[in-house]
């Protein structure tokens, strides 16, 4: 099957994404104001990586707006991306657009498909470091899910703020390893899921690539020099924060 | 009127006879082929003859003791208690109803055959018979009047009481617009008879003969009456029904003791080491389900068989004081004709329970997809002395029955919730193709779910296929959505119909082709989506999935007119139609325009995506 996406140039459009990891993302059911979590349901992918896919119902319209979060890990960014297109690839629309305006902020790469006639953007597929993300709206009335996949974006690619470190369970370590050359590996974490138990793990280096290699997380340096690389540990029973506002768009047709 | 229980537990219960006195009565039980005596004062029952082949009626010589049969299979005979019977005639044609009429030393036994529309007279002693009407419609019941001048018969296809001239042949329908009029017997003055008239009328009714009106002489039979016979002053007349022998009274009938349980039933198992019940799982609970299915108070868990199938059962009993040893003949009644009656002589451990013993449905399962709830009403009776049967078990069962064994994904066990989905879907389907036509349609139809027209995604699962949550949102949960594309419609719609032992694929097409408008799920207008096309298509898909083998999409209907590219449309859901090639009207024209970008690019893809995905 042939396909009509520029694979070949996600590459080079990924910069952030490629030093970012998360391990142990999960949705605990605070994160969008104005949504319940109704389940979190493991969906099986080419790879058997998995993915979790999340269901919520809007707390306002009797259950005429769902919302389907799907959220696979992978090992690398690399395999994010392909598991992006893999995404694309089960979609029966020939060619989804990229994102859009604000829209084209999101993720290393994201894809938007909005509701015909409403033209509002009603699935969006990103990729963010070793993560894929999907939000689509999916019950009887359709959402603008545009502001679920930011907040998504930025609770996985960004530093707690110092509100969130007060507010939050964070446990917030920082490190710099020094290369000698680029391209040179080291083991930064040796047990992922060890380091993540009970809570979930994001790191932010400043520079190269973090990948899973095995049951360690390793970093490939850019360059020969310093790397600040930092460590998040939110641990369960804390979520994301809350924005004040309701984490979407309502749309009536019209 | 007062209608009253005298045996309970019969198997098919049709013709019986009384004896002028009132107190002993014949009765045929057709399922079993068993002639059994009852003391109508106390109940007790005996059997007279087992091994008849659907008996329809007995008719008694009352001053010689000889006892006279019909069975559905073609032979009168007389009976000899216990030991066998011998053929008088064998007119065929199914004789129904018996009369004995006698004159002097001179016998007749008159019979009509359902099928031949025959009437039949055979004379017993010399062994003769001859035909004396023809041309009867379906007709059931006979009584003949003393000086064997005229018959009156019950026909099916008329419903009507028809006068028979015996001489001549002339027949004038007296009364019509009767209801299923089955068997007859004269009233205490021969100026009318009785006729039992079966469901769904389930009554008694008296046909005067002066005036051809009819009357009711007793409503709320006992389901599917048969046979009639009343007392010498009408005040008691006894019914045979299906499952049981009753007495219709005017002052009330005698009081009949009911027996004490022996035993009584205390589980029932049907997927048992060497069975041919389908393996049954608890999808949300993970486990199988628990056999036996049925323990009495502590669970009552469902079942399944392959349609046309004869199940068979395990049963164990609980001893009670009322058990005395010996045999018992042991059966039930139920909806499914019940379970065929056995003599059994169980033995207890220790524990009061008996070893499991076998038993079989009476009929094997019509050839249909059903999910039937099964009544079984247990009867059991000392088989050395007459006795009268108890009551020893009563339980429904829900049975699933798909057409075949269940074909992939499905394997060794198959999910309880599958099964109420598909068996309610297809039910009736006596055909695969009508099994998954009825699936598809159900499942196009079931406002449960809509298309993605946003983005087309695979909602329930690429990889493997999620039918847990699809199973959820089809029965009113929210499952993953309403959102589905055309894989998640040909997985649901392979995986139902391969459940009731369909041989679908989900296979798809392609790829990135333009489209003629169609009515995607859960819409009813006509669109191109997606602005022209789609990237791939999936279906369900019979044999190889290529172009000569056809397709169920339950995912969008496509136009059925001569031109499916331009308006006006006509809606066409696609269900076992050719996918085609295209130079010729079949799926593929239909769903994309003719072309390089239409038609041309949208090819069968059987060698790279042709499965079964596994369910989870």
């Amino acid at each position: 099957m042939q396909t009509p996406y520029k694979v070949e140039e996600w590459a080079a459009e990924t910069s952030h994404g490629r030093r970012i990891f998360n391990a142990g993302f999960r949705l605990r059911g605070n994160e969008l104001r104005g949504w319940r979590l109704l389940k979190s349901v493991p969906m099986e992918t080419a790879r058997g990586d998995g993915e979790l896919a999340y269901v919520w119902q809007g707390l306002e319209a009797a259950g005429r707006e769902l919302l389907r979060i799907g959220i696979a890990e992978l090992p690398d960014w690399r395999l994010a991306q392909q598991r992006l297109l893999e995404e694309l690839e089960t979609s029966m629309r020939p060619e989804i657009p990229r994102g859009t305006g604000s829209l084209r902020r999101l993720g290393d790469l994201v894809f938007v498909a909005r509701e015909p006639g409403s033209d509002l953007p009603a699935a969006i597929t990103f990729a963010r470091g070793n993560l894929c993300i999907s939000v689509r709206s999916v019950g009887d009335r359709t959402v603008d899910v545009s502001h679920v996949a930011e907040r998504l974006d930025q609770a996985i690619s960004r530093p707690p703020t110092r509100t969130e470190l007060a507010r939050e369970r964070v446990e917030a370590q920082s490190l710099v390893r020094t290369a000698r050359e680029l391209g040179e590996e080291r083991e930064i974490i040796k047990s992922i899921v060890g380091a993540s138990r009970g809570g979930w793990l994001k790191i932010i280096a400043s520079d190269g690539e973090l990948r899973r290699q095995g049951a360690s997380l390793i970093h490939v340096s850019a360059a020969a020099g310093p790397t600040r690389i930092e460590t998040f540990l939110v641990r369960l029973g804390a979520g994301p924060s809350r924005s004040r506002g309701r984490d979407r768009r309502e749309h009536s047709p019209g | 009127m007062q209608v009253t229980d005298v045996v309970v537990g019969l198997a098919a219960g049709v013709g019986l006879d009384l004896e002028p006195g009132g107190k002993t009565a014949y009765y045929v039980e057709w399922s079993i082929g068993e002639l059994s005596k009852v003391d109508v004062l106390t109940g007790t029952v005996s059997t007279v003859l087992t091994g008849l082949a659907f008996p329809q009626d007995v008719e008694v010589d009352w001053d010689s003791g000889q006892i006279f049969v019909c069975e559905r299979t073609g032979p009168v005979s007389t009976v000899f208690p216990n030991e066998g019977k011998k053929v008088i005639e064998n007119p065929g044609g199914a004789p129904q109803q018996l009369d004995l009429k006698k004159n002097g030393n001179q016998r007749f036994l008159y019979t009509v055959c359902f099928d031949s529309g025959d009437l039949i007279r055979i004379d017993p002693d010399a062994a003769t018979m001859a035909t004396l009407v023809s041309g009867l419609g379906h007709p059931v019941g006979i009584v003949v009047d003393a000086a064997q001048q005229f018959a009156y018969v019950s026909e099916q296809d008329s419903g009507a009481l028809t006068q028979v001239e015996l001489t001549s042949g002339i027949k004038k329908q007296l009364i019509t617009g009767l209801i299923a009029p089955f068997f007859l017997a004269w009233d205490r003055g021969a100026n009318g008879v009785f006729c039992v008239q079966r469901d769904p009328a389930n009554n008694l009714l008296r046909l005067d003969l002066r005036s051809a009106t009819s009357s009711v002489v007793a409503n709320g039979l006992a389901w599917r009456p048969s046979g009639v016979a009343p007392n010498h002053d009408d005040s008691l007349i006894y019914i045979c029904a299906d499952r049981e022998l009753e007495v219709i009274s005017r002052n009330g009938a005698p009081s009949i003791k009911p027996a004490a349980p022996p035993f009584r039933i205390h589980s029932i198992e049907f997927n048992f080491d060497g069975s041919s019940a389908i393996r049954l799982r608890d999808h949300l609970a993970g486990t199988p389900v628990p056999t036996p299915e049925y323990v009495k108070a502590v669970r009552n868990g469902p079942a399944s068989f392959v349609a046309g199938s004869l199940p068979h059962l395990k049963v164990v009993l609980a001893k009670l004081s009322g058990f005395g040893g010996g045999a018992y003949s042991i059966g039930a009644t139920g909806s499914l004709g019940g379970i065929r009656r056995k003599t059994v002589t169980p033995t207890f451990g220790g524990s009061g329970l008996s070893n499991p013993i076998d038993f079989e449905f009476m009929w094997p399962l019509e050839t249909a997809v059903a999910k039937p709830d099964v009544s079984l009403d247990w009867y059991a009776r000392p088989v050395t002395t007459p006795a009268v049967p108890a009551v020893v078990g009563s339980a429904v069962h829900k049975i699933y029955v798909p057409l075949a064994k269940p074909v992939d994904p499905w394997g060794a066990e198959c999910w309880v919730a599958a099964f109420e989905l598909a068996c309610g879907w297809a039910a009736g389907s006596t055909t695969l193709d009508d099994a998954a036509a009825r699936v598809t349609e159900r499942y196009n139809g079931s406002g449960m779910v809509s298309y993605d027209t946003v983005q087309g995604a695979t909602a329930y699962g690429y990889q493997t296929y999620n039918f847990t949550e699809m199973l959820e949102r089809l029965t009113g949960g929210p499952g993953l959505g309403q959102k589905v594309n055309c894989t998640d419609s040909a997985d649901t719609v392979t995986t139902v119909s391969n459940l009731l032992g369909c041989e679908l694929w989900e296979s798809r097409m392609g790829f990135y082709f333009d489209l003629n408008p169609i009515i995607a799920i859960g819409f009813n207008t006509w669109a191109v989506p997606f602005d022209g096309g789609f990237s791939y298509h999936e279906v369900a898909w019979k044999g190889g999935a290529t172009t000569n083998d056809n397709v169920f999409d339950g995912c969008l209907k496509v136009d059925g007119d001569a031109d499916p590219t331009t308006p006006p449309h006509a809606s066409l859901l696609p269900i076992n139609i050719l996918f085609g090639d295209c130079s010729t009207m079949t799926y593929r024209l239909r769903l994309c325009p003719p072309g390089s970008l239409g038609c041309g690019q949208c090819n069968p893809q059987p060698a790279s995506t042709r499965q079964r995905r596994p369910i989870v």
